[in-house]
């Protein structure tokens, strides 16, 4: 089925779209034109019938996104698209709370996202990976890959992936061993992650695990590796690649003991887009203040550390307690944005 | 008042047992195979189809007129046929009516809608085959009404299964 009719969803309405029957042979829906979700309406596209959320892998079919998938959300309305089932492009997604709080507005992926062009702003948008719960004897997770996610202000960005497992224990050797197959697989890069922007892995959170974010210049990848097992070979829970201008100490990782969250935010407020002129930086300096504004603020217990190129050995840490940023580091990051 | 234009089929004898004379142009209702104007009901367009039972929002819905056809399998007389008049709003309501579903069902065939605008009210079923191509526009619940259309793709050689009943107006 191909949807060329242009599509508006009002306030307390919804479109669904789904397959008739599991009992049939998967069958593919392609969207060539725009979809609208006003502010309080809702997009559910299914591959079973409706009253199945859950991904199937058996029976899995493909919504082809070719077009403009809108969903505007506003102050007071709940707005939602949900799609499971695998998605393909190319295709153009723009998530806009316009206003209200990110959790208000969002946009649930649990399937394939493919060549797809996100773009967030008050706004929260949730991928997740059932591969690892679907009984499917293989360990394959999703593909998430392609196309772009931008951050446009104030938006989220959750993966979730219930039961992961980023190591397994080998009986054989006795020795925990990383599970590479079994890490998120959003690949998809990444821009425009600035203040005011989250990247939450859910449910990632130990009490009592060291986990840090690497920034590795290079390549453009931040890295979230746990060094509790192995702080020579960590297990790495998350790899994003994040297009822009950043340096060692600009994220901050946070884990939450309550919702077993690890949220990366950018760090300590400071402000993503580069000033311009000498002003700029002036007005910057001016607002920085002391020597001890630039230091980050006492954290939290929780709070885990964000390392430059490769992470220092476990012992030279105390516990929780987050390594002060060198200083030259924002000294640098400001200047270099002067 | 608009016109609408009723070409008989096997509805025409029932859908007159279920409308006085008086909704009739000349006064007369039609029978099976004969062509009549419904007057007395308004509707924004004038429909020229076969099989097609049509109805609008003003208390008569398409339960009302042919409510033999509750539980009907297949696609009469809830297929849209393969072309329509252009520039058209049809109404897909599943809000008024009495039916054993809130559900309105359209079963669509090939292209349809090419200019015109689908209107949906309460909740509607709107079913496809594999092949099928959806253009125009479609509006869910922008009259006011929480309204909820479902797009159930079938594979081609499956008749429509689901009872609810159609009305286009």
């Amino acid at each position: 089925m191909t949807l060329e009719a242009d599509v508006a969803i009002a306030s307390g309405s919804e479109l669904q779209i789904e397959e008739e029957s599991d009992s049939l042979p998967a069958l593919d829906c392609a969207n060539i034109s725009q979809i609208t979700v006003q502010a309080g309406g809702t997009l559910f596209v299914d591959d079973l019938d409706g009253s199945t959320a859950t991904y199937d892998d058996e029976h899995n079919s493909v919504f082809s996104n070719q077009g403009t998938i809108s969903i505007q959300g506003a102050v007071g309305a709940t707005t939602e698209a949900r799609f499971v089932t695998d998605l393909g492009g190319p295709g153009v997604i723009d998530i806009d709370g316009n206003g209200a709080d990110p959790s208000a507005t969002t946009a649930f992926f649990n399937g394939n996202v493919l060549d797809q062009a996100i773009t967030a702003s008050d706004a929260t948008v949730t991928v997740q990976d059932d591969s690892n719960t679907i009984d499917d004897g293989t360990d394959a997770s999703f593909d998430v890959s392609g196309g772009s996610f931008t951050f446009a202000g104030d938006a989220t960005l959750v993966l979730h992936q219930p039961g992961l497992t980023a190591s397994v224990y080998d009986a054989k050797t006795g020795t925990f061993v990383q599970r590479s197959d079994h890490l998120h697989p959003f690949t998809t890069p990444i821009s425009g992650f600035a203040a005011g922007d989250t990247i939450t892995l859910e449910g990632h959170f130990v009490s009592g695990d060291d986990d840090v974010a690497v920034w590795r210049a290079a390549t453009h990848t931040l890295v979230v590796e746990r060094l509790t097992i192995n702080p020579t070979h960590p297990q790495i829970l998350a790899t994003l690649t994040l297009l822009g201008n950043y340096s060692a100490g600009d994220f901050v990782l946070t884990g939450n003991p309550s919702t077993h969250d690890l949220t990366l935010t950018y760090g300590s407020g400071k402000a993503h887009a580069a000033p311009s002129g000498p002003s700029a930086l002036g007005a910057e300096l001016a607002r920085l203040g002391t020597v001890a504004d630039l230091l980050p603020s006492q954290p939290a217990p929780s709070l885990r550390q964000t390392f430059p190129e490769r992470p220092a050995p476990l012992s030279a840490f105390s516990g929780d307690v987050a390594r002060p940023f060198p200083l030259s580091d924002f000294a640098l990051h400001h200047l270099a944005h002067g | 008042m608009a016109t609408i234009t009723w070409v008989g089929g096997s509805l025409g004898a029932d859908i007159g047992r279920y409308l006085t004379a008086s909704d009739w142009a000349g006064g007369v209702a039609p029978v099976a195979g004969e062509t009549a104007d419904i007057v007395g009901v308004q509707s924004d367009i004038e429909y020229i189809g076969q099989d097609i039972a049509f109805m609008d929002a003003d208390g008569y819905t398409a339960v009302d007129l042919y409510p033999q056809a509750k539980g009907h399998q297949g696609t009469h007389p809830q297929t849209l046929p393969e072309t329509t008049v252009a520039g058209q709003t049809m109404i897909l309501d599943g809000s008024a009516g009495p039916g054993i579903t809130s559900a309105a069902l359209m079963v669509l065939q090939n292209t349809v809608l090419a200019d015109d605008t689908l209107e949906v009210r309460g909740t509607g079923v709107l079913q496809t085959h594999l092949s099928d191509t959806i253009s125009g526009a479609i509006d869910i619940g922008t009259d006011g009404t929480a309204s909820l259309l479902q797009i159930a793709s079938v594979a081609s050689d499956v008749e429509a299964t689901r009872s609810p009943l159609s009305f286009l107006s």
